[in-house]
């Protein structure tokens, strides 16, 4: 399979199944996939980014369809990935967000993806923000991402949107939880949906006692909207929300830090991933890398002298080789 | 590179019957298939566009309301308009052995009927798939 330029072409032309294919190959790694984000590079960092995550069942794929269908009136391009957990066992996963999506599915300026996790555990797959690049790159005024169904420690998302929205909702633990560390750290703006329950007020005070002791935030004050994204109630309060957020971080220059520390990070992900498979290669059949993994097994050698020797040992084959 | 196999689950139609539908996905996602499963009551349309969207395989349409020949033949006809032919279409219900024929002469792989072992589904989309690029 070669680079195929016509894809490209089509892809720039705004043709959907190309968008569709080069997120493929992007996602399963495909020969050529650096090439083709290279192509697209030049078209990137006009989207706005928003994450929301949360846990499962707070009803954060009705609330992205809400809040895309006021994009949508608004006239906006909105791009929607959304991620699911993969199986521990099969590595295959059952991707349902889509569901909530109904009608607007068919506007023309509408793109849903759903996204399987494959294993990662930070709550979006390793294929994630370069997605979401190359939908910036074909013209989405608005990428929504959506986190797999999130605990206390999915952070991921943080790196990957401009916006970070933390989904609750009332019932979900008593104040400690809200002090936490981990996702109740990363909210740029929280929402507690399915508000008409009991224990919204409740809630409501706990993530804004919470948030009074956070010294990050001087300069902006985090917002707690209370949604109901069964009858989108709330939903322009959390537009005004987002918006206000983008603002702030256009005008204190806090953009292009956030994306600055994304793409060195995008670098570092992708360098750690290649040495990797350098590494794997190097030691595919490697016969004294079988003996110690032997050893380990065994019981005649820890596991930590074993690293330590295998370490050394890919020293010297890299320097040998080199020296060649 | 890791290139896995991807379905779409469809329920076109006004039937509410998603059992066989769900138990379908369930050993997609068992046999290591990244399954995309729409919710019922999906128009023809948003079946093709979540296909091209999505960028699957396959498209598997279950349907017990008895239009079948009518949802499907909108299926194929709306891939065709789209030019549309790397992606199989594959189905499941209570359809009649001639309608069968029928569905297969528009070009539908294949019709899974009641009581079908989903194994021998899910090694006819192993089968029929052999990895795209």
């Amino acid at each position: 399979m070669s680079f195929d330029a016509g894809l490209l072409g089509r892809f720039l032309k705004g043709d959907k199944r190309a968008c569709s294919r080069i997120i493929s190959i992007v996602e399963d790694a495909r020969p050529h996939m650096a090439e083709y984000l290279e192509k697209l590079q030049a078209h990137t960092g006009r989207a706005h980014i928003i994450g929301i995550t949360g846990p499962p069942g707070v009803g954060k794929s009705s609330l992205i369809n809400r809040l895309s269908t006021k994009y949508l009136e608004c006239g906006k391009n909105v791009g929607v990935i959304a991620v699911d957990p993969s199986s521990p066992f099969s590595g295959g996963a059952v991707l349902g967000d889509r569901i909530r999506m109904g009608d607007i599915s068919l506007n023309p300026k509408f793109y849903f993806r759903s996204m399987s996790s494959r294993g990662s555990l930070g709550g979006l797959s390793h294929a994630t923000i370069d997605a979401s690049r190359v939908l910036d790159a074909f013209g989405k005024d608005i990428i929504i991402i959506e986190t797999v169904g999130t605990g206390q420690s999915e952070v991921d998302i943080m790196e990957a949107c401009d916006t970070v929205i933390v989904v609750t909702m009332p019932g979900t633990g008593d104040d400690i939880q809200a002090q936490k560390a981990g996702i109740m750290e990363i909210g740029n703006i929280f929402v507690i949906n399915k508000s008409d329950r009991d224990g919204a007020e409740r809630t409501l005070r706990e993530i804004q006692s919470m948030l009074m002791l956070n010294p990050m935030n001087a300069d902006y004050e985090i917002p707690v909207v209370m949604t109901k994204s069964n009858v989108g109630e709330g939903i322009e309060k959390l537009i005004d929300s987002i918006d206000a957020h983008y603002e702030y971080l256009k005008k204190t220059g806090r953009l292009s830090e956030k994306r600055s520390l994304r793409s060195v990070s995008v670098f570092e992900k992708k360098f750690l991933c290649e040495l990797k498979s350098k590494i794997n290669s190097i030691l595919l059949n490697d016969a004294e890398f079988l003996k110690i993994k032997e050893n380990v097994a065994g019981g005649r050698m820890s596991p930590d002298s074993a690293s330590i020797r295998i370490m050394e040992h890919i020293e010297k084959k890299m320097f040998n080789a080199a020296g060649k | 590179m890791e290139t896995k196999i991807k379905v779409l689950v469809a329920k076109p139609g006004l039937d509410g019957h998603d059992r066989g539908a769900k138990v379908v996905a369930r050993a997609f996602r068992d046999a290591g298939f990244e399954v995309i499963y729409t919710g019922l009551r999906q128009t023809p349309e948003q079946i093709v566009n979540a296909a091209i969207e999505e960028d699957v395989d396959a498209i598997g349409v279950s349907i017990l309301s008895g239009a079948h020949n009518h949802c499907f033949g909108e299926i194929m006809e709306l891939l065709k308009k789209q030019q549309i032919d790397d992606i199989l279409v594959f189905g499941g219900g209570i359809i009649p052995a001639d309608d069968v024929q029928y569905l297969k002469s528009i070009g539908v792989a294949e019709i899974f009927g009641p009581g079908t072992p989903t194994d021998v589904t899910v090694d006819f989309l192993k089968k029929n798939i052999a990895g795209r690029e």
